[in-house]
């Protein structure tokens, strides 16, 4: 499966900077990183800001939702939608 | 036998009043307290099944469910402590609790199964372990360290009927384990009794009522989850556990509560700044929120009185008090304090008695600054298994001229204020809070300085606005070690709660030290310039 450039971005920043403590190498971006509890508040805020500054976007804070962070693809998804805005 | 002052007997009580009323409403799900009665009387029953004595502890190593509160109602019932383990928390944090207090027993889920083998290494306490999430009674279920699982479906089979439960008041009912400076987590004792003057306290106090709709944002590792379970099953009122797919986003949380129109919620202050900064809670609807109580950290006076003025028509206590008294002080807040003057911690809750000493143990004139010591029928039993620990914090001193009794030492410095209320000056030790958490930084020190590239390691808590603090830890690594920050926060995530991870790393070819040849960590701290608001 190719990802899109966001999508790699993201996988990139996830699996060294907020996973780095489990092996995530093989993360798709379709599995749930929600239903394990991947990603706790601290996770979060660390992606928005890596999503902003990687992105040059600003997400709003009614934004960030856990359908929105439900997988790799969904953070991709509103980056691309927040970024067409 | 039913001791009457037992833990579990709100459940039974309640479920006596009205048994179809709504005990715990969770994503969608409502048990009621009939079944929330039914179902942790066949846990019970299944914990004796399975060895499982009066005396006993059974750890809790799963997500925030209704299933999970089935559990530590039916390890009560059974007489044994619940000891609840960060669900966040690696694999083998879990196992060395486990061990510490040799569990008789385990209640994870399926998907933990292979790192709790991986964990165990073939050597576990347990006699057994069950599957919260196993709805198959005949699944084929992991092995961890050689024993089966049993599912939850399982429990259908014993019966329901009221347990006869063979625990007293001054058994333990939980054991919550706290960061341990010297590298080691502490497992804090307490009795059902210590629990109850506190969470009947509250349920008179705050008036609670079945009417009331209760948030429940804590984890059950996390003392502040007892008022919410325990006040709200005094008067069978309904608790809403936070959904772990929604608990990390503020957002999320506050248009839940707002829209399931919850009375009462009981929070730390990161939590709720973080709703007001970036949870949207000024465009919701608050009309339904009743009380409203925090604890856990000093609020930030500015945010307090942003949360004031959305919710002018709701009730405001400061709840204080370390894991080992529970509350013990508490404060009506009528309006937040004006510009920098530091909210109160108010006075000791009826249960206990605060004192305030100095290091001759005498009361310090008013006005003075000594240090907090509580006494009363909150105070913990001990820490599990560390009686030197235990003693030092737990003494027999003279509170009144020729009385004495037992008193916690509670290492907070506190003055008592003209009228009488007690303010909160920060700590003695090292001992710090990052969003509610308490955290001791010997212990995360200790962890850095078991690395072999790491020479010497401190660990500052940079102030922040929202989370009160943030973690850095300041590294000297060994002569022509190659270490990076990640593989730093690495290691100290295969073993500590990511709360306790630091976010940053410095590296430094010295650390500045005091004349006297300490670490000079002020000067560290003040290196770090505090973060402004978002």
């Amino acid at each position: 499966m190719s990802l899109s450039p966001t999508e790699t971005a993201i996988h990139q920043f996830l699996v060294e900077d907020v996973f780095y403590d489990r092996d995530l190498s093989s993360l798709g971006v379709d599995d749930s990183l929600l239903a394990k509890g991947l990603l706790d508040s601290m996770a979060i805020l660390k992606t928005v800001t890596f999503c902003e500054e990687q992105f040059g976007i600003t997400i709003p804070d009614q934004e960030v939702l856990p359908d929105h962070f439900e997988s790799i693809r969904a953070i991709a998804k509103l980056v691309e939608r927040v970024r067409g805005k | 036998m039913n001791v009457h002052r037992l833990l579990p007997r709100l459940v039974t009580l309640s479920a006596e009043r009205h048994a179809g009323a709504p005990a715990i409403v969770m994503d969608g799900v409502t048990l009621d307290y009939g079944t929330l009665e039914q179902r942790s009387n066949r846990f019970a029953r299944s914990l004796v099944a399975h060895g499982v004595r009066r005396g006993d502890r059974v750890a809790l190593w799963l997500p925030k469910s209704p299933d999970a509160i089935v559990a530590l109602y039916g390890i009560m019932k059974a007489g044994a402590a619940y000891v609840p383990v960060d669900p966040a928390s690696p694999a083998v944090r879990l196992a060395y609790i486990a061990h510490d207090c040799e569990v008789a027993g385990l209640v994870t889920t399926r998907d933990r199964a292979a790192s709790l083998d991986e964990a165990f290494a073939g050597r576990a306490p347990m006699r057994a372990l069950w599957f919260a999430d196993e709805t198959d009674p005949r699944a084929e279920l992991p092995r961890v360290a050689g024993l089966p699982g049993v599912p939850w479906a399982a429990l259908s089979a014993e019966e329901s009927r009221a347990f006869d439960s063979p625990a007293l008041e001054d058994d333990l009912a939980y054991i919550l384990y706290t960061s341990g400076s010297t590298g080691e987590p502490k497992g804090v004792m307490l009795s059902h009794r210590n629990c109850r003057v506190f969470t009947d306290w509250a349920a008179e106090t705050f008036a609670l009522t079945e009417r009331d709709r209760v948030a429940n944002q804590a984890p059950f590792h996390f003392d502040l989850s007892t008022f919410d379970l325990f006040s709200t099953a005094a008067v069978g009122a309904a608790l809403h556990p936070v959904s772990p797919r929604i608990a990390a986003f503020p957002a999320a949380v506050a248009a839940r509560w707002a829209q399931e129109q919850l009375s009462v919620w009981y929070c730390t202050p990161s939590s709720l700044v973080l709703m007001l900064t970036r949870g949207g809670l000024d465009k919701l609807d608050l009309s339904a929120l009743r009380l409203l109580l925090f604890a856990g950290e000093v609020f930030p006076n500015k945010y307090l009185r942003q949360l004031m003025a959305l919710a002018p028509h709701a009730r405001f206590a400061n709840l204080f008090g370390p894991t080992e008294t529970n509350v013990c002080t508490w404060l009506e807040v009528k309006h937040a304090p004006d510009g920098d003057t530091p909210l109160s911690i108010g006075r000791a809750c009826p249960y206990d008695e605060a004192l305030v000493l100095d290091d001759a143990l005498r009361p310090v004139p008013a006005g003075g600054v000594g240090e907090l010591w509580v006494r009363g029928a909150s105070v913990m039993h001990g820490y599990w298994g560390k009686p030197e620990r235990s003693a030092l914090a737990l003494q027999t001193i003279d509170i009144a001229p020729g009385i004495r009794d037992r008193a916690y030492r509670t290492g907070d410095l506190a003055r008592v204020l003209p009228d009488g209320n007690l303010e909160f000056l920060g700590r003695r030790d090292h001992q710090v809070k990052t969003r509610g958490y308490r955290v001791e930084l010997g212990e995360v020190e200790t962890r850095l300085a078991a690395h072999l590239g790491v020479d010497e390691a401190v660990v500052i808590a940079v102030p922040d606005e929202e989370i009160t603090n943030r973690l850095k830890a300041v590294v000297v690594c060994r002569a022509g070690a190659e270490v990076t920050a990640d593989e730093l926060r690495q290691h100290c995530a295969r073993t500590l709660p990511r709360y306790m991870v630091p976010e940053t790393v410095e590296f430094r070819k010295e650390l500045p030290r005091t004349s006297s040849g300490k670490v000079d960590r002020r000067a560290l701290l003040a290196s770090n310039t505090p973060k402004g608001a978002r």
